[in-house]
Formats: structure tokens, C-alpha cells, sequence
């Protein structure tokens, strides 16, 4: 019995390194966009504020797959501007794990305890020295293992991109699938492909946590789901 | 075996059975994309007309429907199998915590929709019952890490105390263990309610009718999809305020009642 698996596994290969180069530039952007969502989020006045949060809850409380949909089929229609299906894909991605991103670095600030900014300010530092060299340097820490952890849902999050026709590392299996029937051998080299990289990110995440001791932002990170 | 499965997949626009079942044509195999061919030339001067909503409500309020089903369905099952591997987590039996470790760590990192996909091409399930387990397989690790942390987080000398003063096991864990357990272990499975409602739009990727195909539906008969997935997204709001804004009530009923004790 010839191996289907060994015998597509370049194709599959190819898909992966699409499925981790998208995961990559999306996680870039979402640093981006997500730091100024957070500003947006955290500012003095209400005209900014109040849109960033109902941006976030907004996206938060739909699923992805209707994001998706959204930037794929419905703002390209409704504005005239059309999109290759990975960009779509890869907006899609950007709008919704941003706001993941933001409320992590909000929650990380949040973590860092108001005696220190206090102690700073009192011991003659200005505004922008406080938040440069006492809080943001610690909320940072508190940051990285929820980011990691938010990096493993985003490779997950890339495989729903398959519907709207991006040949990520699901997509191609699904088209080796349609090839070969070969469902189990197909689907299980999928799950434990996905596996051993999502575990492996989110081992690291935990050693991040364990060796910088972060602050667990576990009830924040619980309310973003995967 | 797929071909078989997919012959029975009956085309919602003519309504007729599928001949293309297990080829690239068929609905299921395609991206959805294709499924619309020709939307981009309809991009300009897109005109809304929202009465499609009202004219096609049966079928939002089916997708609704089916979304609620998956949603309950699946949160019962998901936290009975999430409550039974959490317990199985602090067992001082060492093997079946590892198993349970072992299944939390599996089922977490692998993508939802390749669990899916596994359950209804690999083994062969129904749309709905695989688009179910997949969504209970996927959740219950949440649920189990949360009950773990929760019963975990109550301090060991309330127990000590508990049976010193003579409560057998059972009370124990009715009387001291339960009621501070669960005002632990409410929001966060809140959350996880909300988290699950989301999860359940990847069941249509094998054909399970929930609310996010029917907006895909409604746009392939009408060309509106734009105001179906409007309607959709306003839907998945509401439905997450109520099940957070239901916990917070429960909550504060279950601390009232504690506190008249």
C-alpha cells in the first residue's frame, strides 16, 4: 500500500509554510493595529475610547468564520473595492485578533500594581518617564506569555481561512483528501501536525511565564477563546 | 465514503439532490467563494434593501435555531465531559491524570475545524453529530482547566477544618467544597459559554445549517448577504450579552443566598 501522506507531503509542506508565513505577518500586524487599539482604548477622552471598546466588543462576541465572510464577500461589495481571497483572509485575521492583542496589552498594564507608578511619580519622575521605565517595562513581561498563547490561537485561527479559498496547510489537506480519500490517514497527520506546533508555542508560552514571572492574565485570556 | 455522504446533500437554491457529490464542484469540497461567482462586477452601486431580512426571516430564524441547539447541546455535554476530566485532573492516581492532561493538551491545540472534518469525513459521523462532538471535544478542555483551577483554588485547611468538625466526604463537598467552587468558577465559565456560542459558526464548514451558513444562504438566493450577515452579526451580539448578562444575575443571587445563610 503506497503512503498518501509521504507521497503529497511536499504539497502539504507548502501549504504549512503558507499556513506559518500568514500566521507570522498576521501576528505583526496585530501588534500593530492591537497597541493602537489599546492607546485608543486607554484614552482620556470618550470620542476615542468609546469607539475602540465598541470595536473590540464588537469583533469579540462575533465568530471569526463571520469575519471572515464579512471582509471576503460583504465590505468588498458594499464599497466597490475588491480583494484577493488571502488579503481578505489576512484583514479578516488583523481585525479580529487585534482585538485580542488589545485587550491583552490593557490587561498587562492593568496588572502592573498603582504603588509603582505612584512611587515613581513621587520620586520626581515625569509622566512619560513613568510609563517608559516603570510600568511599560513590566506590563510588557505580563504581556508576552498571553501573546504567545494568543499566537497559538492565530495558527488555529488560519485554517478557517480554507473556505474562502486560501491554500493554507488545512486547505491542502482538504484537497489531498478530495484526491485520495484517504479521510483518517489525511485528517490525523493534519490534527497532529497542528498539534505538535500549537503545543510546542504553548509549552513556551508557559516557560515565558514561569521564567519571567508574569502575572497571570488568566481571566482576560480565558474571555478571548480560540 | 465521502461520495456516499455527500450524495444526500441536498442543494438549498433548486432544492435538488446533489450529482456532483465528491468532486471539486460540489458545494461542500468548493470555497464558498465560488459558490458566488461574479460578485465582484455587482460591487459597485450596491444598493441596500433590508426588507430581505423580513422577506427571509424563516430562514434566519432557523439558522438561529440550529446556533441555539449547537449552543445548549453542546455546553451541557461539554462541561458533563469537562466537570468528569477536571475531577479526573486532581486524581491521586497519577495514570489518570495523565490521560486527563494528556486529552486536554490534544483536544486545545488542534484547530476546532480539523476535529470536525476528522469526525464527519474520517469517521464518518453526520453533519450535526460531528459538528456537535467536534464543538464538545474542543470545549471541555476549557471547561476542565477551569473546574481544575477552580476546585484547586480552595484553600486545603477547609477541608482539614470541614472534616475535623465531623462532615463526612459527600458534605464535605456539598456544604464547603460546591458553594465556594462555584462562585469561582461561573465567570470564567461564562466565558466559555460565550467562547462555544462563537465556535459553533465552524460547524458549517460540513453543512450543518446554523445562523452563519444561513447569511451564506440568504446571500446566494437573494445577492443580500451584506444585510443577512448584518442580521447575523447583531444576533451573535445579543445572544453573548444575554448568556454573560445571565451569569452576572446568577451570580449575584447565588451571593445573596450565601449571605442569608
Amino acid at each position: 500500500m503506497r503512503n498518501v501522506i509521504l507521497d503529497n507531503l511536499p504539497y502539504l509542506m507548502n501549504g504549512l509554510k503558507t499556513t506559518i508565513v500568514m500566521s507570522i505577518i498576521t501576528m505583526s500586524l496585530c501588534l500593530l493595529f492591537g497597541t493602537a487599539l489599546c492607546a485608543l482604548r486607554r484614552s482620556h477622552w470618550a470620542v476615542l475610547r468609546v469607539p475602540a471598546r465598541l470595536y473590540i466588543d464588537l469583533l469579540r462576541s462575533t465568530p471569526l468564520l463571520l469575519i471572515i465572510f464579512w471582509f471576503i464577500f460583504f465590505v468588498p461589495r458594499a464599497t466597490g473595492i475588491s480583494v484577493e481571497p488571502y488579503t481578505a483572509a489576512l484583514t479578516a485575521l488583523v481585525a479580529y485578533f487585534a482585538t485580542h492583542v488589545a485587550e491583552i496589552m490593557r490587561a498587562g498594564i492593568q496588572a502592573v500594581p498603582r504603588t509603582q507608578s505612584e512611587a515613581g511619580l513621587a520620586s520626581g519622575l515625569a509622566r512619560w518617564q513613568v510609563s517608559a521605565y516603570i510600568v511599560l517595562p513590566q506590563a510588557v513581561k505580563n504581556m508576552i506569555p498571553a501573546l504567545i498563547s494568543r499566537f497559538v490561537a492565530l495558527i488555529m485561527g488560519t485554517s478557517l481561512t480554507y473556505i474562502v479559498g486560501v491554500i493554507e496547510f488545512f486547505r491542502a489537506a482538504t484537497i489531498v483528501n478530495n484526491r485520495e480519500y484517504a479521510s483518517i490517514q489525511v485528517f490525523s497527520f493534519v490534527a497532529v501536525v497542528y498539534f505538535v506546533i500549537c503545543f510546542g508555542f504553548s509549552q513556551f508560552g508557559e516557560w515565558c511565564r514561569r521564567r519571567l514571572g508574569a502575572q497571570a492574565l488568566s481571566r482576560v485570556e480565558a474571555g478571548l477563546g480560540r | 465514503m465521502t461520495c456516499a455522504k455527500l450524495a444526500t446533500y441536498t442543494c438549498p437554491v433548486n432544492q435538488t439532490t446533489c450529482s456532483r457529490a465528491g468532486s471539486p464542484d460540489c458545494p461542500l469540497a468548493r470555497p464558498f467563494l465560488s459558490r458566488n461567482p461574479g460578485f465582484r462586477e455587482a460591487a459597485i452601486h450596491y444598493s441596500f434593501s433590508w426588507q430581505v431580512l423580513f422577506e427571509y426571516r424563516d430562514m434566519l430564524l432557523r439558522g438561529v435555531l440550529v446556533t441555539l441547539q449547537l449552543s445548549i447541546l453542546g455546553f451541557v455535554l461539554s462541561a458533563a465531559l469537562g466537570i468528569v476530566i477536571g475531577l479526573c485532573r486532581l486524581s491521586s492516581n497519577r495514570t489518570v491524570s495523565m490521560l486527563a492532561r494528556g486529552y486536554v493538551e490534544f483536544f486545545r491545540n488542534v484547530p476546532l475545524v480539523v476535529q470536525i472534518f476528522f469526525l464527519y469525513f474520517g469517521v464518518g459521523m453526520g453533519s450535526f453529530s460531528a459538528g456537535l462532538l467536534g464543538i464538545v471535544l474542543y470545549s471541555a478542555p476549557y471547561i476542565a482547566e477551569i473546574i481544575r483551577s477552580g476546585i484547586s483554588s480552595i484553600p486545603r485547611a477547609q477541608y482539614e477544618a470541614a472534616h475535623a468538625s465531623g462532615l463526612r466526604p459527600l458534605q464535605v463537598a456539598r456544604y464547603v467544597v460546591l458553594p465556594q467552587a462555584i462562585a469561582i468558577v461561573l465567570p470564567p465559565l461564562a466565558t466559555e459559554g460565550v467562547n462555544l456560542v462563537k465556535n459553533t459558526a465552524v460547524a458549517l464548514t460540513v453543512g450543518v445549517e446554523e445562523l452563519t451558513f444561513m447569511t451564506q444562504e440568504i446571500d446566494s438566493v437573494t445577492f443580500r448577504g451584506f444585510e443577512a450577515a448584518t442580521a447575523a452579526t447583531l444576533i451573535y451580539v445579543v445572544l453573548c450579552l444575554v448568556i454573560l448578562q445571565a451569569v452576572a444575575l446568577l451570580e449575584r443571587h447565588l451571593k445573596f443566598e450565601t449571605r442569608v445563610m
